[in-house]
């Protein structure tokens, strides 16, 4: 492109000139703190660039030994030192290897914009997924929990009429995978994988990280509840019944549940389901290891 | 590089079907995007017809179920892939070096690059109609919908694929304007003298630049999902369909702002010039962008309220969503303000630019009312979104798209359009579209579903959809009046003169249309608004300034045609469209797909040791 | 530079170039580091994919069962290492230093060659150990993170060795410093996003899976706890 000379020297000088001088005098300060002397030039030579990878290296093995005791892998003590030499690693790569320090700021600008947006979005997304991400929660849960003032003083604790079966709330990196469609659990006790899937409860049913129906009380702890539901019931002679015989008894509110629920749901909902004998053990046993 | 000279000489042809094939001139590159998205325009809207002409009553059947999937799915892709987004890329080619006093943009080749995989990618996408196997899954094209079981047959592996050619060409482009940008400003023009439109059009470059990269991660998941077996989408091994809706609108709402950023720069251009006004607030209008743009990375899961994310991310992205409001409020009211005691000329590109400013008000207006997400729950998957999207791409970026169109009309073709008919244009374009959308509004608070194809009678919704089927047909009236209108113009229009607006930036600085290499002297900028600057002290000397007057093109070095942009797109498109062949034997599409590997290598190769042709002399000069 | 030798030709790219440019910045440089940003935002997201889906396989093998901790830290090495011979070679063609760029270059490659070979050989011994690409969601998210990292690393490969090549050729062919530069900024982006994926994928993600498993089947691991003992 051919400009008139003067134009391009009104462009070159006034905008950049000031900026440079100052950057040089900072680079050259850098590399003072760095490397002990000023490099000839703005940029490194053999010696300090040497120096450079010895350094990254030895940060490199110093990562190695900190996970090399057993007891240290996958701890969440050493994800903290880790993330800050690899940081230090990152950073000195790209201020001296791409000998970003000594550009132009603008470049130092556009690049970080990216780098920090790519990192926001890849902080949000394992937030979202594992931070705020909402535990499964029962739908038969309160909406809007009791005010406490407004239950007369005869009433139970509040603590007792939240569902007494539930588990305390799992941390969410334990979370179990969500169930897959199909049952098809690698070691899932036949018992659950009737509960996914022919005997269909898991569509009324939930346990967590297992099946989130919404029509019938939850059964997380059901083991330990159900011998309390019926006097003279063992826990498993009302588990069985309810699978047989629902509507003999029907759970709600009575029992520390949330709410009622309705009478003959389950049997009409059941009629199409055959489920032999040994089916109904094998549920009743899994059941009744939900403590 | 003398050695190499000798291998493929580049090409020197200036007129012809070769010249266009190896064109590197930016202002042929933006007319052939140009014609290109229109001609995908006319696609789109003829799907959309297909569409209202569906649902112009209950329980009609003249479309199954799947076609009317396949032709929402491909309005809505075609829409903003091959239509608002390569029109926008239309006014950034051919206007960005006119306006920063540039001979052309930084990369030429890139440039021809960029559309030659645009035009190709969006062939390939409609090559799928060909053999019947049409993308039918939306637009975003929700995971687990996407999956191999549930979604059989070529279709959404030509979406996948094609998308991401469209991608390439995107992220090329914008890599492309970015630089131009920053690096080949006229002598004087700092950062806050550039015209607006350069302003959004750095803005829409960047978030491009930024944006398309997740889109691709997406759509790389989905198609190994889809053809090597992958587990992301599948939950059957724990994989979680909502990782794609998130990853898809972390693309998609920095898209929404590429598609509408273009427009406002365009709108920003046009009222000042018939205002007789410098832009009202010019500094906060470019801040009020470049905000938009950074926010526009904070809002994405208002798309996704309904999947329960939990309060915590619901109120987050609510809050964002209401903010991001602000700017785009603060714009609004800017361009009122160039208005306010202006000397308003309501010629055809003003009352566009109006037509723009009152119609985004309503989708914006509708976009808050969904900003809150315990309402937006009555509204998610309603004609009330699709009322809201309308209103802003078609009321927003369409409307800026024509304003743009005619007021750039006379500089590119050099002869003026019909004032009468483009004022009927605009009048049947404004009510079509009012009545196409607005009644979408009442259908979807009613309760009728979107994306569905047919719905029984009883539900009251015959009436809005009956509305909405006639506007449908004012706006294809209206654009056939445009159409007629363009060319005859160019035919038989009166000559337009270099600046027929008076205004303010430096494209009309030179003759109509614009000879090839630009500015046969850069100028220099000594202000904002500075052709306006020129004219004032010339009129305060008693004087007028004619055009730039022509020299000889071959005094002037300009970037010589290549043959590799298009041998190189033509390889990516292969990558993609040789993972689509499907003959019996599953594995023949990866010898297919390498071949075009090969291709592209080659093409990269070629272009890389093409000589610049200026070098010519120089070279033998050394020797 | 400092000391141009006397074999030094003229830069292929008059230097003019760069001047007429707004910011003083070459165009290709600009270019380079805009697609670095950008790039950010491709890795930040295959990195996102694999951290959401961190622990979520519902079969094995985990990353426990088979991640090789040891011989990834020296393939990690290597390419640190390459990326040092990268900046020797860079500031080699500023000084004009035809002969030394060539021989940096050389190495640059050598050990970025050998850094694709770990790779190749640990995805193979993935294989054989029953790892495929649509075993798990672990195998699916680590073989396309570090699938595409080696795609890039072999693209840079395919660009350094082309340099090369050009720089042995007679002088009038040879690259200018800038080539070498954005060549090398390419080069030490594939680098820091190894530095990022060795963290997270080996060092942190490495251990991942039921604890019992433990990782009595990783070669490498066996030659440390050898080694101690």
């Amino acid at each position: 492109m051919s400009t008139n000379p003067g134009q391009e020297a009104v462009l070159a000088q006034q905008e950049h000139a000031a900026h440079e001088e100052h950057a040089a005098h900072e680079d050259a300060g850098i590399s003072r703190f760095f490397f002990g002397h000023v490099p000839e030039g703005v940029h490194g030579g053999m010696k300090q660039y040497g120096l450079l990878a010895i350094f990254l290296g030895v940060i490199t093995l110093v990562e190695f030994l900190i996970i090399v005791p057993e007891g240290l892998q996958g701890s969440g003590v050493v994800i903290a030192p880790l993330v800050i030499l690899s940081v230090i690693k990152f950073f000195c790569v790209v201020a001296f290897f791409m000998h970003l320090k000594f550009e132009n700021q603008l470049l130092w600008q556009i690049f970080v914009a990216g780098l920090a947006l790519g990192l926001v979005v890849a902080l949000s997304l394992v937030l979202l997924f594992g931070v705020f991400r909402p535990t499964p929660r029962a739908f038969s849960e309160p909406r809007v929990e009791p005010f406490v003032h407004h239950a007369p003083a005869e009433h139970e604790p509040v603590a007792r009429m939240l569902p007494e079966e539930l588990p305390p709330p799992a941390d969410p990196a334990d979370l179990a995978p969500p169930a897959p469609a199909g049952g098809a659990v690698a070691g899932a006790s036949p018992g659950q994988t009737l509960f996914i899937g022919t005997a269909a409860c898991a569509s009324c049913h939930a346990i967590q990280g297992v099946a989130q129906g919404v029509l019938g009380p939850p059964l997380d702890g059901i083991a330990s509840a159900a011998g309390n539901r019926i006097s003279g019931y063992s826990a498993e002679d009302y588990i069985r019944e309810s699978i047989v015989e629902p509507d003999a008894y029907t759970a709600g509110t009575a029992d520390g549940l949330s709410q009622d629920y309705q009478q003959g749901l389950m049997s009409a909902t059941m009629a199409g389901i055959q489920l032999t004998d040994e089916d109904v053990d094998a549920l009743v046993e899994y059941l009744l290891q939900l403590r | 590089m003398v050695t190499i000279t000798g291998v493929i000489p580049r090409p020197s042809t200036y007129t012809g079907l070769w010249s266009w094939l190896t064109t590197v001139d930016h202002k042929r590159i933006g007319a052939l995007y140009g014609f290109s998205a229109f001609f995908f325009f006319i696609i789109g809207g003829i799907e959309a017809g297909i569409m209202r002409m569906q649902l112009v009553t209950s329980d009609n059947s003249m479309v199954s179920a799947d076609w009317f999937n396949a032709m929402f799915t491909m309005h809505g892709t075609t829409m903003i892939f091959m239509v608002i987004m390569p029109f926008g890329a239309t006014f950034f080619n051919f206007l960005v070096p006119l306006m920063i006093g540039a001979r052309d943009v930084a990369f030429p080749r890139l440039n021809a690059f960029s559309y030659w995989t645009f035009l190709f990618g969006a062939l390939l996408m409609h090559a799928g109609f060909l053999i019947g196997q049409v993308p039918d899954a939306g637009w975003f094209s929700y995971a687990n919908l996407t999956a191999a079981p549930f979604s059989e047959g070529k279709g959404l592996d030509f979406w996948a694929l094609s998308l991401q050619v469209l991608g390439v060409a995107s992220l090329a482009a914008g890599f492309n304007f970015v630089v131009t940008i920053i690096n080949m400003r006229a002598p004087g023009m700092s950062l806050m003298r550039m015209p607006v439109f350069i302003w959004m059009t750095l803005v829409t470059s960047i978030l491009l630049v930024l944006a398309f990269p997740i889109i691709t991660v997406a759509l790389i998941e989905l198609t190994a999902d889809r053809q090597f077996g992958a587990n992301f989408f599948n939950t059957a091994a724990g994989g979680d369909p909502i990782l794609w809706q998130h990853l898809f609108w972390l693309f998609g709402h920095p898209e929404v702002y590429i598609l509408i950023l273009p427009a406002m720069g365009v709108v920003s251009e046009i009222i000042p010039t018939y205002s007789r006004k410098p832009l009202f607030g010019y500094p906060v209008v470019v801040f009020s962008g470049i905000v938009i743009a950074i926010m526009s990375w904070a809002v994405w899961s208002h798309h996704m309220f309904t999947v329960g994310l939990g309060p915590i991310a619901n109120s987050v992205f609510t809050i964002t969503t209401m903010l991001i409001a602000v700017p785009t409020g603060v714009k609004i009211f800017n361009w009122v303000g160039t208005m306010w005691n202006g000397s308003i000329d309501l010629k055809t590109p003003m009352l566009m630019a109006i037509g723009f400013v009152a119609l985004f008000i309503v989708g914006g207006l509708s976009g808050v009312s969904h900003a809150v997400s315990p309402s937006d729950f009555q509204q998610q998957d309603t004609y009330y979104i699709v009322a809201h999207i309308h209103y802003v791409l078609f009321g927003g970026a369409i409307f800026g798209i024509f304003a743009g169109i005619y007021y750039w009309y006379p500089k590119i073709t050099g002869k003026m359009y019909n004032e009468l008919l483009g004022k009927i244009h605009f009048w049947l374009m404004f009510v079509g579209m009012n009545l196409t959308f607005f009644p979408m509004h009442y259908a979807g608070l009613n309760g009728m579903p979107r994306r569905i194809y047919t719905y029984a009678e009883g539900f009251g919704w015959e009436g809005m959809n009956l509305l909405a089927t006639i506007g449908y047909f004012v706006i294809v009236i209206s654009l056939l009046i445009f159409i007629h209108n363009f060319f005859r113009s160019i035919k038989k229009g009166e000559e337009a003169g270099h600046d027929p607006w008076d205004a303010p930036t430096l494209e009309w600085s030179i003759s109509s249309p614009p000879p090839v290499y630009n500015f046969a002297e850069v100028p220099v900028v000594r202000g904002q608004d500075a052709y306006w600057i020129t004219k004032r002290e010339a009129a305060a000397r008693g004087e007028t300034v004619p055009a730039e007057p022509h020299v000889d093109p071959s005094t002037i070095h300009l970037p010589s045609p290549s043959y590799w942009p298009l041998i190189t797109s033509f390889g990516v498109v292969w990558i993609a469209g040789g993972l689509l062949i499907d003959v019996g034997w599953d594995y023949i599409r990866f010898p297919i797909s390498f071949v075009g590997g090969i291709i592209t290598i080659l093409g990269v190769i070629g272009w890389s040791l093409e000589p610049p042709a200026e070098e010519h002399h120089e070279a033998a000069d050394h020797h | 530079m400092a000391h141009a030798d006397t074999t030094h030709a003229p830069p292929a790219h008059p230097p003019a170039h760069e001047e007429e440019t707004t910011t003083g910045i070459n165009h290709r440089k600009l270019l380079m580091w805009v697609f670095l940003g950008s790039d950010c935002l491709f890795f930040g997201s295959l990195i996102a994919t694999y951290m959401v889906y961190r622990g979520q396989s519902i079969v094995g093998p985990y990353p426990r069962d088979i991640i090789d901790v040891p011989i990834t830290t020296v393939s990690t090495f290597v390419l640190l290492m390459s990326s040092f011979a990268m900046v020797m070679g860079v500031a080699a063609a500023r000084n004009g230093n035809q002969k030394r760029l060539i021989q940096w270059l050389v190495l640059t490659i050598i050990l970025g060659g050998t850094f694709i070979g770990f790779q190749v050989y640990e995805f193979n011994l993935f294989r054989v150990e029953g790892l495929r690409y649509e075993t798990n969601l672990f195998s699916s998210t680590f073989f396309t993170l570090t699938g595409f990292h080696g795609a890039h690393v072999t693209l840079g490969l395919v660009w350094l060795i082309a340099l090369a090549i050009m720089a042995a050729r007679n002088p009038a062919g040879r690259p200018s410093d800038l080539d070498v530069d954005i060549a090398g900024l390419y080069w030490h982006f594939v680098d820091i996003v190894w530095i990022v994926i060795f963290t997270l994928l080996y060092l942190i993600g490495g251990f991942d899976g039921p604890p019992e498993a433990g990782h009595a089947a990783v070669q490498g691991w066996n030659w440390v706890t050898g080694l101690i003992s």
